[in-house]
């Protein structure tokens, strides 16, 4: 064999993490501990995310590994609702028995999210919690309604998925589970063949209830709420979207071309 | 910073390693243990090109830490040959001309050993889908989605088989 020295030759992968502590926390309360004692504490959970956290050099002083809190794996139906373990994955999650019974289009629009690697060790709590506008799973949770439920030293925290994007959270805080009303019998129905430049998720329900969330790269998605019974063919009004890379006039042709693609798929028109 | 003590199986051979928290993967394989065959492009997760087996699932070795591996089973592309045999991916890859600069290939073999894995016969969408998780920016891709099929069809032929003589 060959013996050459292969350093300098190929790229090293980031080696200036600063050194860190490890916790493999084993429940809840364990993390939430560990939360509260550290200065620049990191929550590990699938890890497809953190290194561009990393990489923009945002380094934490402790990695808190939740992967061993079995609780937060666990997908299942609690009286009129889907709830979905922080921890679980997009591949295990999009692929539950439960979820085209209880939300028809769930399922298609989260097997869309990422690549096969990536979804076998993303996490949708992971997902959420990195706050980028343009990760997929904070807007199919918000047109779906969604409530997030946070462990916190205080007790638990309940927000809507839709309130995540700008909201303040405890520092000491673990999302626990993602909990969607299904009483109503919702449907969803996901446009991402732009993304990320423009993705749209549409959901309506048995009452006549419905929700667009439009959403641009770098801005907050919208949420547009209507009622059927009220607005028998609702048509979305205009965004000032203020994305700063692609033109309002345009994101608001594609928004009403997906809306009406979307009209049609749930049969609504 | 105490370094942590972590048991594990490397291509089929148990072994305990120290390792420090801030440790990733990648360098744990290629500059401590000299298993150079995952290559680091991106450091993002996103070309695929540092994949590894852990528990037969695809992992970017750039973005995992060391640590992570304690009580796991880790498939590198050097575990893959056995006694000199090459495994019929590897053969494959070569019979199809499936490389040109060879760069994303040990990643490209084990994607498609997971997918092999969970799925025995899939179709041409889910070679696709699964090869999707890494980048080439040789071959276009046609070579390597031949490969896969030359292996599925002569699977679905003689059953699995680990490795050609
Ligand atoms: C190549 C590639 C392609 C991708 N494609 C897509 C795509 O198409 N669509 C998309 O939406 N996303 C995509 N992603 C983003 C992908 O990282 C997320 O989809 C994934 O779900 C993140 O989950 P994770 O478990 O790996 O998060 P981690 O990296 O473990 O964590 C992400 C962030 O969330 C925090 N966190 C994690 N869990 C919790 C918790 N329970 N409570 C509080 N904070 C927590 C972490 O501290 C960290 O800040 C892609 C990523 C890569 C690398
Ligand atoms: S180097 Fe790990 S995915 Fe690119
Ligand atoms: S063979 Fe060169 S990148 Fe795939």
């Amino acid at each position: 064999m060959l013996a050459i020295d292969s350093a300098g030759l190929v790229a090293t992968s980031f080696r200036t993490l600063p050194p860190l502590d490890v916790v493999r926390a084993e429940s809840v309360g364990e993390a939430l501990q560990e939360l509260r004692r550290a200065k620049r504490p990191a929550i590990l959970a699938g890890g497809t995310d953190l290194p561009a956290r990393f990489n923009v050099g945002d380094y934490p002083d402790i990695i808190i590994d939740i992967a061993k809190i079995k609780q937060l794996h666990a997908v299942f139906i609690d009286k009129s609702e889907l709830v979905i373990g922080a921890a679980v994955t997009h591949q295990s999650g999009s692929t539950h028995a439960l979820l085209p019974a209880v939300i028809p289009g769930f399922q298609e629009a989260w097997k869309k999210i990422a690549n096969m690697r990536i979804r076998m060790s993303g996490t949708l709590g992971g997902n959420i919690m990195s706050r980028r506008t343009r990760y997929e799973g904070a807007i199919l949770l918000a047109a779906l309604n969604a409530q997030l439920e946070f462990a916190t030293l205080s007790g638990p925290l309940f927000m809507a998925a839709g309130d995540l994007w700008d909201a303040e959270l405890p520092v000491a805080s673990l999302l626990q589970s993602i909990r969607i009303p299904i009483a109503t019998k919702p449907r969803l129905d996901y446009e991402r063949s732009l993304r990320p430049i423009f993705t749209q998720a549409f959901y309506v329900d048995d009452t006549g209830a419905g929700r667009l969330v439009s959403a641009t790269e770098f801005v907050r998605p919208h949420i547009w709420a209507f009622d059927r019974n009220s607005q028998s063919n609702p048509s979305p009004e205009e965004i000032d979207f203020q994305d700063p890379v692609t033109g309002t006039a345009y994101l608001n042709q594609v928004r009403a071309v997906f809306f009406m693609r979307q009209m049609t798929r749930l049969g609504l028109s | 910073m105490i370094p942590m003590e972590i048991d594990f199986i490397l291509n089929g051979r148990a072994v305990t390693g120290k390792v420090s928290g801030n440790l990733l993967l990648a360098d744990y394989l290629r500059e401590h243990l000299d298993l150079k065959g995952a290559k680091i492009g991106c450091s993002r997760g996103a070309c695929g090109s540092c994949t590894v087996l852990v528990n037969n699932i695809p992992i970017a070795a750039c973005s995992y830490f060391a640590f992570q591996l304690d009580g796991k089973s880790v498939l590198t592309i050097e575990g893959l040959e056995r006694d000199t045999t090459l495994h019929d991916l590897q053969q494959a890859f070569i019979e199809h001309a499936a490389f040109q600069c060879g760069y994303c290939t040990s990643g490209m073999i084990l994607v498609l050993k997971a997918m092999l894995d969970h799925e025995p016969n899939p179709s041409r969408d889910t070679v696709v889908e699964w090869i999707s998780s890494n980048i080439c920016r040789c071959t276009g891709y046609a070579q390597i989605i031949a490969a896969a099929e030359a292996i599925i069809a002569m699977r679905a032929n003689t059953g699995p088989t680990e490795a050609v003589s």
